[in-house]
């Protein structure tokens, strides 16, 4: 019985569920389709420390504590409370104490366009979000 | 009892219960770790970040602290590490499912959620449920069977869903679009270059992976085309690996469910002799 159930409800959850019902979510890993001809993304974060000195740095839990897929996946809240991203600098000062104290975060989208399935031009940059202390 | 009830339940060995937990277990001091550290790292991010998962806030659990997260973390170790062991399988294997579920809830209420964990999870709650074994146990069971078969169908339907979940999030032409040559741009290491290069390939592929998973259920077959299914999924999951980095480690540890661990037993070796303890035989 309780086979069955957790069977339906997997089956259940590749139809009409979202990732918000894990474990019964959908096996959506890589189910999106990218056009040939369409735009790759990829969020990047700028920090500015209080030494007068900005970096790029990569969004990795080592940095930020998060992975690029969760920064990305709330990057709505981002860019509707700039707020939050006062956390990823706490996140970075915690976790880099050698480093100069963090006054700003940039948050922004890097788009690589593709023609026929190959990146061809120029990346964009444009600005998502941006908070300082 | 119908044919699939005949089928899920048909006695299979014990001792492969008891190979099955050693790696599993054992696999998850790899999980925590070294293959996915990160999620202790959320431990060290506001908790203002975390956006609890349904089960997060239908179950009472706590917000991921720093303190809440190495607490949950040691706690599954020192569980896991019992667990490891064959003593109180159902004792510290309960736990150790538990305690591993919240894992997951403090890995992916921060935005992301991973695929590749429902055949490690039903494991966990299953391998329990089988009761003592031992890995030189010569018995077959139900018991065994039911919890073997349980591991091997999440593991098929984590494959086979997952087609019909890119024909509902991409399409049915999922496969003619451009969603590995995303993945090369985004995450592609060394292979990454040449294979943007070929877009002709990167299509293939994916009708290749479509196809893959459409015969997942393959895997279930006894004999060679079982065993040849098997070397497929590995294959698989180590080209994945090469090309975008990513390895699906907790779904490809279950798939030893499929393979004779039991065999691994009949091998004389003194360090199975010095673990033998004679009291854990089953009683039956």
């Amino acid at each position: 019985m309780g086979t069955a159930a957790i069977v339906v409800l997997l089956i259940l959850g590749t139809f009409w569920g979202q990732d918000d019902h894990f474990p019964f979510g959908p096996f959506r890993m890589y189910s999106t389709r990218n056009s040939l001809d369409g735009r790759v993304n990829a969020a990047r974060l700028e920090l500015k420390f209080a030494d007068g000195e900005s970096a790029q740095v990569g969004i990795s839990p080592a940095s930020v504590g998060l992975r690029l897929a969760e920064v990305e996946g709330q990057q709505d809240r981002f860019e509707a409370r700039p707020r939050l991203l006062g956390h990823l600098a706490e996140t970075y000062g915690r976790l880099h104490p050698e480093a100069p104290p963090v006054v700003g975060v940039r948050l922004f989208d890097v788009i690589v366009r593709l023609r026929g399935g190959r990146p061809s031009g120029t990346p964009v940059e444009g600005t998502l979000a941006t908070w300082s202390r | 009892m119908g044919a699939v009830g005949r089928w899920w339940f048909a006695p299979l060995p014990v001792a492969r219960v008891a190979w099955l937990r050693t790696f599993l277990y054992l696999f998850i001091f790899v999980d925590v770790l070294v293959t996915t550290a990160w999620v202790r790292r959320h431990g060290f991010v506001s908790t203002e970040l975390y956006d609890p998962l349904a089960i997060g806030r239908i179950l009472p659990l706590p917000e991921p602290t720093h303190a809440v997260v190495l607490t949950t973390s040691i706690a599954l170790l020192l569980g896991a590490g019992v667990a490891a062991t064959g003593r109180w399988p159902r004792g510290a294997g309960t736990a150790v499912a538990l305690l591993y579920l919240e894992w997951m809830v403090i890995a992916f209420s921060f935005g992301k959620v991973d695929h590749d964990r429902v055949a490690l999870l039903v494991a966990l709650f299953v391998l329990p449920t089988a009761g003592k074994a031992h890995w030189r146990d010569e018995e077959s069971s139900e018991a065994a069977g039911w919890a073997i078969r349980c591991i091997q169908v999440a593991v098929v339907l984590t494959y086979f869903l997952a087609s019909f979940a890119k024909f509902r999030f991409g399409g049915l032409n999922w496969a003619t679009g451009a969603t590995l040559a995303r993945a090369v741009v985004r995450r592609g290491r060394w292979m990454a270059d040449w294979l943007t290069d070929v877009p002709v390939l990167l299509r293939a592929t994916q009708f290749g992976i479509i196809a893959f998973e459409f015969l997942s259920p393959l895997l279930l077959v006894r004999g060679r085309v079982g065993y040849t299914f098997v070397a497929l999924a590995i294959l698989f999951h180590v080209v994945t690996f090469m090309s975008i980095s990513i390895i699906f480690l907790p779904h490809v540890v279950c798939l030893l469910a499929f393979l004779p661990l039991e065999r691994l037993g009949r091998a004389r070796a003194p360090v199975f002799d010095a673990l033998r303890w004679r009291d854990r035989l089953p009683a039956r």
